[in-house]
């Protein structure tokens, strides 16, 4: 293996002067459930980790100011078992129950799995459909960035991670009359990655959906967005139960998912895309009826 | 006039089982030796290549390495099973990905695998076959030069009038089935460690099923006699059939310690288990089958064309399984069978917990169910109908001592139907079905002349404690807790007073191994007559003590009394301490070399070739969403005609794990290649099931009292797995009306299958 140093800095600001000192021979880790098999495979071959997992900031989960704030240090299963998560955000609690097994999950961070930019990340499929924003760090300074904007291609993240922090994602919570769902379908109920996920995020008010979004993988270079299956929830009356059928239908017109030797081929996703789109938005949809009693 | 037993038939813990979980048991990887050095192996990236130069240049030249070997350093010997067909290295060219070219001893795995990387090999790509229809098309390119057509193997079987029978049949119906190609997948990695020492001996420490095999094999590949060779096993981390057989890892290591003069451990990564382990060998099976109105089964017809991959090894002996077993299901008045076995260039194939008979149980089971149903029967009758019993003798010439298989199908085709959900849900949208399936196995198996026994040793120590040597392997089956239970009984001693030892061929007595689910029932029986010799030899010298005729002394709970005096008695220890420590100088010692009455197959395969046939029936309940072909196994009941269950946990256990694997083999795991190349070598690529995807088991231990085995017992390692998948099959089309022919039953198949045009499933 090409590590030679492992450290562990206690501040954003030692994080950065440690990414500094290595000059792009330094590679963050959090969880590291990717990031050893990559070092394995040489994928990646740093000279030192930089361990993020003590630094205090990065360890925050919490809501303020209506923001979930999810730390780059956070579990998946931290996250999963937070309280305002079932009341606030099915969607979110439900991807990161889905990922791995239990000790995957106690130790793969939710921030890992937006950084590791694989186009069907649970966690990070849910976040894209709940419109979540990075907070990034490097030496220039700081930004903001919606999750969705951080995908550079398959498994390649616009994160750099041997110079630059994403130190924290965000969530707007959803306001009344809102609900949200998060439905996969793998080979096995563990320690799988999807055939296909979708996540859906609605509100409703006046009998009617005012805002919708969706997100799925794997479809594409990041989490797919369809587009007008969004637009077109937009105004239904929530009787409409044909409508959810509709909008999974439409969903799986406009995606275009490749054929997989293992994990299925693209007519039989496509078909998968429409089933659980339907059947996330009627989840979606309950839970933001029953959240407006 | 059933005994009370004191151990035999009760649910002891398994006699090693405190030593594995507290982690204190060592398996192959936990030894080491000073000086010994780790070996890595070489293997091609080309289904089919020439080998034009092999240069192992920089590759000795790294710090660390000690040795670098190539075909050139291996003897040119041919080895393997019935068809020698296997080089220790390749030489002229590679036949499958993961074929053995080089390989090197250095002093870390580290090195050993950098080392790898430096060894230059030029190849020149041939045209492959990567399936059985390519290997047979006309002039398809030849595996082995040697094998015209890439035939290895080819078997037509054939009893009674099958042509006349056919034509008398009220119906006659065809289909065909396929099995796909699967993993063993068991925990521990196969390997080995190999040290010579100054007399030209070699010692060979590796967890096999099968040690005196093993010996034998090696021999053979490293042109040395048997007995210059010394196999010991440490505990086994699973097997399931596929650690019966040596591999090449197996001489590549004691060329490394012989070149380098220094001890060479090799432990295959779970990459290399998947490229170059030995998978099921995978078949395309065409079934008729001749019926009457009523649901007689009359004749059977089957043609099989099996890929034994690049190598043969155990693919032949499980071709003739395949090709015979089923027949002895059913009474059939005739059948036929034409079997052969191709050559691809793919990971040569072997055996896998049924070897063989679970292949063509996947076709006839889902066959007679099938034709059961056009026929308007219900298909547990048709089987209760046709079933063989107790006093037949089948169409192969087995003598039927013992059966229950007609009591193990009653049982779970009633236990399925209690607590049953309802058929649909949401309208039709979640459907659930049920289905049966049976199994006949062997517990043991005669080739020819051959022995097909067990031996045992057994020697009392001098303050009672007794030791218990057998051939056979305990992978994790039991065969310790077993072994120890029948030699406690017999003895008259607690159970903790018995140790069985490892296997060891310079110590153990000659046993064939642990396969075949012959373990308990020959190896056993060795055991209990050894004891039996040695309780004899116990009461003559206690009788000698007390002055008492040794007729009426008996032996409990470590105590020699007086039948008609039971106040009179003397403990075994101090008959062993008299017998060993005194001028008695009594052995207390037997050996037996135990064969069972079985004949053995003549040439015509013909002939009661195992010490008993083993029955089982397992029925299952299926859930199945319709939207999107996912399938769920809800519950399985499993009955096993066990003969008698030594120890009942233990067959229950044998029960869950067979039901696991077979789940798995139906819906779940599948060996997939593109271009001859394996896509899925891994185990989050390969799915094996997880405890969440687990139906509920019931087993059921159905007695039948053996008259051959020890105590009545039989087999059950290998049928506990084979009735499951045609049982999931017959309950998917009991749930959609969908047959399904080839295994795995993914769900994309089931949703293609649902939907005839499946663009409409979009709309």
């Amino acid at each position: 293996m090409s590590v030679q140093h492992y450290v562990f800095p206690e501040t954003i600001a030692e994080c950065l002067q440690e990414m500094n000192r290595f000059h792009g021979q330094g590679r963050l880790i959090a969880g590291g459930t990717d990031l050893m098999i990559w070092l394995r495979k040489k994928k990646v071959a740093p000279v030192a980790l930089i361990d993020v997992t003590r630094i205090a900031e990065l360890n925050q989960l919490e809501i303020k100011d209506g923001n979930l704030l999810i730390g780059a240090a956070v579990t998946h299963a931290q996250v999963a078992a937070h309280a305002g998560m079932r009341a606030l955000l099915h969607v979110l609690a439900e991807a990161c129950n889905s990922v791995g097994s239990p000790q995957i999950r106690n130790i793969a961070t939710v921030v890992g799995n937006v950084v590791s930019a694989q186009p069907a990340g649970d966690a990070a499929v849910a976040l894209v459909a709940l419109n979540a924003r990075a907070r990034i760090v490097s030496a220039e300074g700081s930004r903001v960035e919606p999750v969705e904007e951080l995908y550079a291609g398959v498994g390649r993240s616009k994160i750099d991670s041997t110079r630059e922090l994403v130190t924290l994602v965000e969530v707007l919570l959803p306001g009344p009359g809102s609900g949200s769902a998060f439905l996969r379908i793998a080979p096995r109920n563990a320690l799988a990655l999807p055939v296909v996920n979708v996540a859906a995020v609605v509100t409703v008010a006046d009998g009617k959906i005012s805002a919708a979004r969706l997100a799925a993988g794997p479809m594409g270079e990041k989490p797919f967005r369809p587009r007008r299956a969004e637009e077109f929830l937009v105004g239904t009356d929530v009787r409409e139960q044909t409508a959810w059928e509709e909008a999974g239908a439409l969903a799986a017109r406009e995606a275009n998912p490749r054929d997989s030797l293992l994990r299925g081929s693209s007519l039989y996703r496509k078909h998968l895309l429409q089933v659980l789109t339907r059947r996330a938005l009627q989840s979606a949809v309950a839970r933001a009826l029953e959240r407006q009693e | 006039m059933q005994k009370e037993y004191s151990t035999i038939g009760k649910n002891v813990p398994f006699v090693d089982a405190r030593e594995k979980v507290t982690g204190r048991a060592k398996y192959l990887d936990d030894l080491s030796f000073p000086g010994m050095l780790y070996g890595k192996i070489l293997r091609s990236p080309y289904p089919h290549a020439r080998i034009v130069n092999v240069d192992p240049g920089r590759a000795l030249s790294l710090p660390g390495v000690k040795a670098v070997i190539t075909a050139a350093d291996c003897p040119a010997t041919r080895f393997g099973l019935e068809i020698p067909d296997v080089s220790i290295l390749a030489g002229d060219k590679v036949r499958y990905v993961g074929d053995e070219v080089a390989a090197v001893s250095a002093v870390s795995e580290e090195i050993a695998e950098e080392a790898l990387s430096l060894i230059k090999v030029e190849y020149a790509p041939l045209p492959s076959v990567d399936d059985l229809e390519a290997a047979l098309a006309p002039g398809a390119p030849l595996v082995h030069d040697d094998k015209p057509g890439n035939i290895g193997k080819a078997y037509k079987i054939e009893r009674g009038d099958v042509d006349a029978d056919f034509a008398g049949c009220d119906y006659v119906f065809e289909e065909e089935f396929a099995t796909s190609r699967v993993l063993p997948c068991y925990l521990e990695p196969f390997g080995v460690i190999a040290s010579w020492e100054n007399d030209g001996w070699l010692t060979i420490w590796t967890g096999i099923q099968a040690a005196f095999h093993a010996r034998f094999e090696l021999a053979r590949a490293l042109n040395m006699q048997p007995s210059d060779i010394s196999v010991k096993v440490p505990y086994i981390g699973g097997g399931f059939g596929g650690k019966i057989w040596i591999r090449n890892f197996h001489p590549i290591a004691a060329l490394l310690a012989k070149k380098t003069g220094r001890p060479v451990k090799i432990v295959l990564s779970r990459e290399e288990e998947f490229l170059a382990s030995r998978p099921r060998v995978a078949a395309r099976i065409k079934v008729k089958l001749g019926l009457m109105r009523d649901g007689t089964l009359v004749c059977k017809e089957m043609k099989i064309t099996a890929d034994n991959g690049a190598y043969s090894w155990a693919a032949p002996k499980i071709l003739l399984n395949m090709a015979m077993r089923t027949d002895c299901l059913y009474r059939f008045r005739s059948t036929r069978t034409e079997a052969v076995l191709v050559y691809t260039n793919k990971t040569p194939t072997s055996g896998f917990r049924g070897y063989g008979n679970a292949q063509s149980h996947f076709a006839l089971e889902s066959m007679v169910d099938l034709c059961a149903r056009k026929l308007g029967l219900d298909p547990v009758e048709v089987r209760l109908k046709n079933a063989v019993r107790r006093g037949d003798t089948t169409l192969h010439g087995w003598k039927i001592r013992s059966c229950g298989l007609g009591e193990c199908i009653e049982k779970v085709s009633a236990a399925i139907q209690l607590n049953r959900l309802p058929k649909e849900k949401q309208g039709g949208k979640i459907r659930r079905g049920v289905g049966v399936a049976c199994v006949t196995h062997v517990s043991g198996n005669r080739a020819g002349n051959n022995f097909d026994g067990s031996c045992a040793l057994v020697r009392f120590q001098e303050d009672g404690k007794l030791l218990v040597y057998s051939g056979e392997s305990d992978m994790g089956q039991g065969a310790r807790t077993v072994f120890a239970q029948i030699a406690a009984e017999i003895l008259g001693i607690p159970l903790e007073s018995v140790k069985v030892m490892p296997l060891d061929t310079d110590i153990s007595p000659f046993g064939y191994g642990t396969y075949s689910s012959r373990v308990t029932t020959v190896g056993g029986k060795a055991v209990l007559l050894a004891a039996q010799q040695v309780r004899e030899q116990l009461l003559t010298l206690a009788g000698k003590i007390l002055n008492e005729d040794p007729s009426g002394l008996d032996v409990k709970d470590g105590q020699i009394f007086v039948r008609l005096d039971p106040g009179r008695h003397i403990p075994v220890a101090e008959v062993c301490r008299a017998g060993i420590r005194t001028r008695e100088a009594a052995a207390l010692t037997a050996y037996v070399s135990y064969d069972p009455p079985t004949e053995g197959a003549d040439g015509n395969f013909y002939g009661d070739y195992s010490s008993a046939y083993n029955y089982g029936a397992h029925a299952v309940e299926v859930e199945v969403d319709t939207e999107t072909g996912q399938v769920r196994v809800l519950r399985v009941a499993a009955a096993h005609d066990v003969g008698y269950p030594i120890n009942p946990n233990g067959v229950r256990g044998q029960i869950y794990g067979g039901v696991t694997q077979g789940v798995g083999w139906a819906l779940y795991e599948n060996l997939v290649y593109k271009g001859g190349v394996l896509q899925n070598p891994s185990l989050s690529s390969y799915i094996l099931l997880t405890i969440k995807d687990m139906p509920e088991v019931e087993p059921f231990i159905v007695k039948t009292n053996d008259p051959v085995g020890p105590y009545g017992a039989k087999g059950v390692g290998e049928p506990a797995l084979i009735p499951t998948p045609p049982a999931i099959a017959n309950a998917l089309e009991d749930a959609l009306g969908v047959r399904f022919y080839d295994l795995p039953i993914t769900p994309e198949k089931v949703f293609l299958a649902l939907y005839a045009r499946p663009e409409e499933a979009e709309k």
